[in-house]
């Protein structure tokens, strides 16, 4: 009974989550630059529209371009169940991590795919600039997962909090450059400012954006979706590092929430204060997410150095 | 005597005879069923081994100098029979249908004994256990292989490619004979058994090295790899896709029954070998992105995976070195694993691009686009081999991929400091593989089969069923592995048997988190199932419109618009170019009256770049001793006389 009233509040938090998410970035926006702005379920608003529309499919695509939107959300749906929200997630098993890992590959396979799909030139730009900046995060990915199970003997998600257990005042260090690190690769993942600016206007300069300038209704609501789900499963990740274990279930679930309302928050103040680098310049801020996990990597043998 | 494995034999004899004596009309069907039951054969020789019995001993007596020869099929020799005989039967069915054009213009009964030599020859040197009869083996390998690359051998790049191949082989053959002679001079036999106790008593780290490298060239690690990417290309699609499904693996095979005859290999070769692996996997993803050939495309992806398949070998070496029976096991068992997820989709992909071939006469992504329309079933198992490829979930490729991740994973806590941090290091590296993997099928992908056609393609359609038959049975097998591996697993899982002396082998562990596995991409299946249903009820009743690609407002796009496979890898190109060979080249219009302009981008392959010049002082080097060919046959009788006569005299000196 606890364990289906548990998956029950996990399914109600992915559903309400991804939309709120992105409600709030703009909210924080709107406020910072001294509008009113719309509420922060507009996205809800926006979406339930969408999915109540037709589509328009252009007539170069094949299935594949009906077929990539569904299988961009599922995967990272299902990306989802691995997630320990307050100390559990709904499955786990030793290294699905790596699993998680290559579901965001999965996603971005068919959102590529689905791009090329059309024909268009503009879709091609986009699909290339998005696959060649988030593969570099891949490794950067790995070494911070890497790093974390040397030092805590980590094997799946579940095991992050062992990680607070760890003695020694380097890994305060430790942490916060795994914060600062998936901090980035949540803005390069979601296309967020200053990797990408959602709101830009000329097809030239977008990343993100411009690889889904042909969905519409339903499929486009899903990848609307899909990309407030995707920063929103990175945020949990960054909660699990920094959300201390062995409260009370519920506590855990609100700092958890409060942990993911906050990052959203800071994303939103981020891109009130900055405008995005030149897409030349892209590529520099991505590196420094890879060069923070070698620095985890040298702080975690430091750390095994020292110790022993 | 009867047991299936003379059978199997005297199946692939029989139908090679036989084959010479058919009518055109009815000889590719004949010789397909005799080699298909002759892998049949074969293949419930080792299904008996790999599930039932456990060893199983064929004895065959010939002439001195050999003598008897044994054939010894044990878990090892019986899991890379299976992969051999299963994908060769898929590649000869698939053959009897492509060859169908070429029944007319070439000389198709040479090329279908030569099959059947190479199948029975990759059987032999799997299952051999006598070293002489090995090399022997080995040799009529890469002959015949050679005799299958240079099939259309009216074309000069295919003679080119073909030749270089067999030199490439012959060079790697001469370090299996340093190897082999060596043993067999300090063990005085020809036994593989006698090996083992020689290499595990004595110090073994240079004929380890020795045989490493000599079978290297036959797997294509890198720096040995320069003929996989030239000789793939040029070989009919069906020997392509065997040669890189399962010949290529017999290179691994060497490797991996070395490994099981030393058996204290220590760590500094064990870490070497990763690093080796590490550059041929990174190296070889590279390239095989910047192709725009497709089959060198997959040549160069053939590349990486056995660099994948190398790091496995290696962590199991390391595991090993320290006793860490997991991760030891977790890296064979993820080589084994990914020897046979890759000899399926990478045979899928050979044949379904012998399909493109055929009907589109061009090996040049940059001329398709578009062919979805034409050709659906392509196109899909094509999309299911590239999943597979890049090793995403639900697919056959992640679970072998998983397994070496996790056997990293718990190697990551090594008793030494300095593997730790290898690990992580290869841990990441890995990821960032699989990540530019993605990048290179989603350009092999979408350029053949999205978008519009960039050239025409009117008179294309989908090919013969006898093509296509095969590559779904490839494909389904893909999507099964990829949902239930632990079935696999249980079939598999005795293969790393002879890696250990004693085996207290934790197979409830990995079993566990296969089912684990399995069970979560069930869960997989079910979201996607239910996210297509939402989908489908959404869109009932609900108008959709066609119309054509948004151009930003330009009303008259052509095809020429899209972007191009060039372009779409590009901007990752330009990141790795001092690795990646990648140049540009620019002539730009001058004047008032521009006549010659143009812009040229492509890229080499670094160790064709510094290698030629070593190689060409090579040639120069012996170019002095042309005198000695002559090429009359006089000339040579009379060396074979000068040969006799000193090996006369020094008898007679040494009494």
């Amino acid at each position: 009974m606890e364990k289906i009233i548990f998956i029950l509040i996990n399914i109600v938090i992915v559903l309400f989550f991804p939309l709120f998410f992105l409600g709030i970035i703009n909210k924080t926006k709107a406020v910072i630059g001294g509008r009113k702005g719309a509420s922060v379920f507009q996205p809800f608003y926006d979406f339930m529209k969408l999915m109540r529309k037709g589509e328009v499919i252009s007539n170069t695509t094949s299935f594949i371009f009906s077929l990539a939107p569904i299988m961009i959300l599922s995967s990272l749906l299902f990306a989802y169940i691995f997630i320990p929200i307050s100390g559990n997630s709904i499955m786990n098993f030793e290294g699905d991590f790596v699993l998680f890992a290559y579901l965001l590959g999965f996603s971005k396979f068919f959102m590529v795919i689905s791009a090329l799909d059309t024909g268009s030139s503009f879709e091609g730009m986009g699909a290339s600039r998005e696959v060649t900046f988030t593969s570099i995060l891949e490794p950067g990915f790995f070494i911070i997962m890497g790093s974390v199970a040397f030092i805590s003997g980590l094997k799946s998600f579940n095991d992050i909090h062992n990680l607070l257990l760890v003695p020694g005042h380097l890994i305060l260090l430790i942490i916060t450059l795994v914060v600062i690190a998936l901090f980035i690769m949540m803005i390069v993942e979601g296309c967020r400012v200053p990797a990408d600016d959602p709101n830009t206007h000329l097809e030239l300069t977008m990343i993100h954006e411009v690889m889904v300038l042909d969905n519409s209704g339903p499929d486009f609501g899903f990848i609307l979706y899909s990309s407030g789900l995707k920063m929103f499963l990175i945020s949990s990740i960054i909660a699990l590092f920094i959300t201390p274990f062995g409260y009370n279930l519920y506590v855990g679930y609100l700092m958890y929430i409060a942990i993911v309302i906050a990052s959203a928050i800071v994303i939103g103040i981020i891109e009130s204060i900055m405008a995005r680098v030149r897409m030349s310049h892209v590529l520099e801020f991505v590196l420094i997410m890879v060069s923070i996990s070698f620095l985890i990597l040298s702080s975690v043998v430091v750390q095994f150095v020292k110790g022993a | 005597m009867f047991n299936f494995f003379n059978l199997g034999i005297l199946f692939l004899i029989l139908g090679a005879f036989i084959s010479l004596f058919t009518p055109k009309s009815k000889k590719l069907p004949i010789f397909a069923i005799f080699s298909v039951l002759g892998n049949i054969s074969f293949a419930i020789v080792s299904l008996k081994v790999l599930l039932f019995s456990g060893e199983t001993t064929f004895n065959v007596y010939l002439s001195y100098p050999i003598g008897k020869v044994t054939f010894v099929v044990d878990y090892l020799s019986a899991f890379f029979m299976l992969i051999i005989s299963f994908v060769t039967s898929l590649g000869v069915i698939y053959g009897a249908g492509y060859l169908k054009k070429y029944l007319s213009t070439h000389s198709v009964t040479s090329h279908l004994i030569f099959i059947n030599i190479l199948i029975l020859s990759m059987i032999m040197v799997t299952s051999v256990q006598n070293s002489l009869f090995f090399l022997i083996v080995w040799e009529l390998m890469s002959v015949s292989s050679f005799f299958l690359v240079i099939f259309e051998n009216d074309k000069e790049e295919v003679l080119k490619a073909g030749i270089n191949y067999l030199i490439t082989m012959h060079i790697g053959f001469v370090f299996l004979l340093i190897g082999f002679t060596t043993l067999i001079i300090q063990t005085n036999s020809l036994n593989f058994e006698d090996f083992k106790v020689y290499l595990s008593n004595n110090n073994n780290s240079l004929i380890f090295l020795i045989l490493f490298i000599g079978f290297s060239f036959k797997a294509g690690l890198i720096p040995f790899h320069s003929w996989l990417p030239k000789a793939h290309p040029v070989a009919p699609s069906h020997i392509s896709g065997i040669m890189s499904a399962v010949m290529i693996k017999t290179g691994i095979y060497g490797i991996l029954r070395i490994i099981t005859l030393t058996e204290n290999i220590s760590i500094y070769i064990g870490v070497s070998i990763l690093i080796v692996a590490l550059i041929t996997a990174f190296l070889g993803v590279i390239y095989s992105m910047l192709q725009s050939d497709y089959k060198k495309l997959l040549a160069y992806s053939s590349i990486e995976n056995i660099g994948i398949i190398t790091i496995g070998i290696a962590i199991g070496i390391i595991g090993r070195y320290y006793s860490n029976e997991l991760v030891s096991t977790l890296g064979f068992l993820g080589a084994i694993f990914h020897i046979f997820n890759h000899s399926i989709f990478k045979s899928l992909m050979f044949f379904a691009s012998g399909n493109i071939y055929q009907q589109t006469h061009t090996k040049n992504i940059e001329k398709l686009g578009g062919l979805m329309k034409k050709m659906p079933h392509t196109g899909i198992v094509y999309l299911i081999g590239s999943l597979s490829i890049c090793g995403l979930p639900l697919f056959s490729g992640f679970v072998s991929k998983f397994l070496i991740y996790f056997g990293l994973l718990n190697n990551i806590q090594a008793p030494f400091i300095k593997i730790s941090v290898i690990s992580i290091i290869t841990f990441a590296l890995l990821g960032f593989v699989g990540a530019i993997a993605i990048i290179g099928f989603t350009k092999l992908f979408s350029i053949i089969f999205s978008g519009a056609p960039r050239t025409n393609i009117e008179d294309v359609k989908e090919s013969d069923k006898i093509m296509l038959i095969p590559l779904y049975i490839l494909a389904g097998l893909s999507v099964l592995t990829g949902i239930f591996p632990q079935y696999v697993y249980i079939l598999l899982h005795k293969t790393v048997f002879p890696f250990f002396n004693n085996i207290t082998f934790m197979s409830e562990d990995i079993l566990f988190i296969l089912t684990k596995l399995s069970n979560s991409m069930l869960i997989f299946v079910g979201i996607i199932g239910f996210v297509s249903l939402i989908r489908h009820r959404l869109l009932k009743n609900k108008k959709i419109t066609k119309e054509s690609t948004w151009g930003c407002g330009y009303n008259a796009p052509n095809t020429r618009m899209q972007y191009t496979g060039y372009a779409y890898v590009s901007s990752f190109a330009y990141l790795v170019k001092p690795i990646s060979g990648f140049f540009t080249s620019k002539k730009s219009p001058k004047g008032l009256f521009p006549k010659e302009s143009n812009f040229k981008f492509g890229h080499y392959d670094i160790f064709d770049k510094y290698l030629n010049p070593f190689l060409g002082f090579i040639s120069y080097l012996f170019s002095f001793f042309g005198f000695v060919q002559k090429g009359k046959i006089q000339t040579y009788i009379l060396y074979g006389l000068i040969f006799l006569i000193m090996l006369l005299t020094w008898t007679i000196i040494k009494g």
